[in-house]
């Protein structure tokens, strides 16, 4: 019980921190903005251009903006998510972990606060980006239920991230680290995916590659929906036990190296 | 002077939690002992097979420079680091086993300033209030008082990351204090302050440790702080405790008390016939150990035991009708007892926190001793 109640106390307090550095809610809003904004610029007359085209659009859509709003909520939970490590770290250089660590606290619950809250953040930012896509034009065929499972999708997804880039910060302890490292992690899953490109048009061994690449399975289970006005359940639950067994994965093991390395050293 | 060094076993101390550890009976025992204490970090001996007790209500200091062992010594005390080899108890609670009980009635206030820029001082303290999984009621009625005593009311809404390091300082203070801790660390509570808001803390601990019967462990590179602040004082050099006393016996043990004499008005030029006579009448004398003229033209008698020895003194120099103008007693500084125990001088700022002789004598006596009645 006590544990429930750290991990609340804890992932307040951290939510309030980060929403308290102007500076960093204008970069983590304007940011996905300006993506959304910019890539739909670019490719709104391909997207429209193939919607004609024989066989059907491989985009599934004329509507530019319904294809890339998935990819933008998904690329900005993938990168924030990735530096969502960093905030273990500043804890403990800045003395903040010390201090709880000599505090009855739940151990577990100082790690699991830190990757909730980072992910609840995220949930903020796709908020916006989905008010923003509406002013700007967006529509789901499936209504409010694509909306929902968008949310749920992006939550399992952040969490997996989160769990990576905690992981490598428990381990390494070092900022640098946790930056070189998921650069490193997501910048490939971005390319090798099908954010901006369907990928039937990519092909070759991409498109094989992208079999495993947890992003494809976010994107699948997401634009479904917002596409098509009947929800695929198979791919949805394929989606969903994926992302689930990867954020168990790297929340576990976050957890457990921070409990065996860093809370008694 | 020694005699009436209060003993602090004797002080009963309200109990603050109600259930104490079966190993632990009240009014008993040592509120910290370590056996064989020891931390290695590789080739590193940083706390190196220490033994000591805290008692419990006093004030236990540990003296030494960078790099000593201090915070290593707390950070094992905390749970935070885990000792190499060697045991301890805390409050009863064996360290090794009985982790979390302690952090339940210790409190922690790091070396580096550990409150959250980001919060407001009121919420710096709720959050500590639930991590030690208190009522919201109570922890409510510990933010207000808590902020009432470390002077931070009227700021307890702004946010920790524009206060002054005093002020950080202090609400990281009173964050360690939100559960009624019995057993309070300190690590450099003073380091980088400067002298005012440094003399309005040790006023603070002292009152923490008077009227609230908080022990504080307290850990200092400022020979002064040691000396002004601490019942007793553990000289720790290289992980190893090379002395531990009470500072006015620590400071006994080195050469006793320096008695500084003149035969002269400050106005008038020294005679230095009446120092020529004065050292002769007073050198064979038992309990003087060596006799150096001052700066002023006076006399510095070392002597072993100066409250008695100063009347001796007095009645041998009018016997030989050497009428003294005046007269003044000052003890060694623990710098003298660092350099006789390490057989070096205390590193870096240390030398600039030696107080004059002239402070040293005023100081001494008024500060000792606790208020009787509590
Ligand atoms: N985490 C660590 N890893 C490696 N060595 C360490 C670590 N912590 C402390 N040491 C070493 O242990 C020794 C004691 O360090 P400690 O921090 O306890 O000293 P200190 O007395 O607190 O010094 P200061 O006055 O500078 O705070 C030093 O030699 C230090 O370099
Ligand atoms: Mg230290």
């Amino acid at each position: 019980m006590n544990t429930l109640a750290d991990i609340y106390y804890l992932t307040k307090r951290n939510l309030i921190a980060s929403v308290r550095i102007p500076i960093m809610l204008v970069f983590t809003i304007v940011q996905p903005l300006l993506w959304l904004i910019l890539f739909s610029q670019l490719f709104k007359n391909m997207v429209s251009g193939m919607a004609n085209a024989p066989g059907g659009s491989p985009y599934g859509t004329g509507n530019f903006l319904d294809f890339f709003v998935p990819a933008i909520i998904m690329q900005t939970v993938l990168f924030s998510g990735a530096w969502s490590g960093n905030s273990i770290i500043s804890d403990m250089e800045s003395g903040v972990l010390d201090k709880m660590m000599a505090t009855p606290v739940s151990r577990v619950a100082i790690i699991l606060s830190r990757m909730f809250a980072s992910v609840i953040y995220s949930m903020l930012q796709v908020t916006i980006i989905f008010i923003v896509a509406f002013i700007m034009g967006f529509q789901s065929a499936s209504g409010i239920s694509a909306i929902l499972i968008t949310y749920l999708i992006a939550f399992l997804f952040g969490l997996g991230i989160c769990g990576l880039s905690t992981l490598l910060a428990v381990w390494t302890k070092r900022t640098e680290a946790v930056m070189a490292a998921s650069t490193f992690v997501t910048m490939p899953m971005f390319m090798l995916s099908g954010s901006f490109l369907p990928l039937a048009l990519v092909g070759g061994w991409v498109a094989n590659v992208a079999k495993f690449n947890p992003l494809n399975y976010a994107l699948d289970a997401t634009r479904g929906p917002i596409l098509h006005d009947s929800i695929d359940w198979g791919t949805f639950t394929v989606s969903v036990v994926i992302l689930v067994s990867i954020a168990a994965v790297f929340v576990t093991a976050s957890t457990y190296i921070f409990r065996t390395r860093l809370a008694t050293s | 002077m020694t005699a009436t060094e209060p003993q602090v076993s004797e002080v009963v101390k309200p109990s603050l939690n109600g259930s104490q550890p079966t190993a632990y009976p009240s009014g008993r025992a040592n509120i910290v002992h370590t056996d064989q204490l020891t931390r290695l970090y590789g080739p590193t001996r940083a706390v190196d097979e220490v033994n000591f007790d805290v008692r419990e209500g006093e004030i236990f200091g540990f003296l030494g420079p960078n790099g000593a062992g201090k915070s290593t010594t707390i950070k094992m005390l905390t749970t935070l680091v885990r000792p190499t080899t060697g045991s301890a108890t805390v409050v009863g609670y064996d360290l090794a086993t009985q982790a979390n009980q302690i952090r339940n009635v210790i409190g922690y206030v790091a070396q580096e300033i550990g409150v959250d820029n980001r919060a407001s001082g009121w919420e710096n303290l709720e959050l500590q209030g639930h991590l030690y999984h208190l009522s919201n009621t109570e922890i409510k009625q510990r933010v207000t008082e808590l902020l009432e005593l470390v002077d931070l009311s009227k700021d307890a809404k702004k946010l920790a990351g524009a206060y002054s390091g005093g002020m950080r300082k202090r609400l990281d203070i009173a964050t360690g204090l939100i559960h009624r801790p019995k057993l309070l660390f300190l690590d450099e509570p003073t380091t980088g302050l400067d002298p005012q808001t440094r003399a309005n803390l040790w006023e603070y601990i002292r009152r923490l440790n008077q009227e609230q019967g908080v022990t504080i462990f307290l850990t200092t590179h400022y020979l002064e702080e040691a000396d002004r602040l601490c019942d007793r004082v553990a000289i720790i050099d290289h992980g190893k405790i090379m002395a531990l006393d009470t500072p006015n016996r620590l400071k006994d043990e080195v050469s006793g008390d320096v008695i500084s004499i003149s035969f002269d008005s400050p106005e008038m030029p020294a005679d230095p016939a009446k120092r020529e006579a004065a050292k002769a009448a007073l050198t064979g004398q038992p309990w003087v150990t060596d006799i150096k003229e001052s700066d002023k033209g006076g006399l510095n008698v070392y002597v072993s035991g100066g409250e008695t020895a100063m009347p001796q003194m007095l009645r041998i120099l009018d016997q030989h009708n050497l009428p003294v103008v005046s007269i003044s007693m000052s003890r060694p500084s623990l710098d003298d007892v660092f350099l006789k125990y390490t057989g070096h001088q205390m590193r870096d700022e240390a030398g600039s926190e030696r107080p004059t002789m002239a402070q040293m004598g005023m100081n001494w006596g008024a500060r000792r001793g606790r208020p009787g009645g509590r």
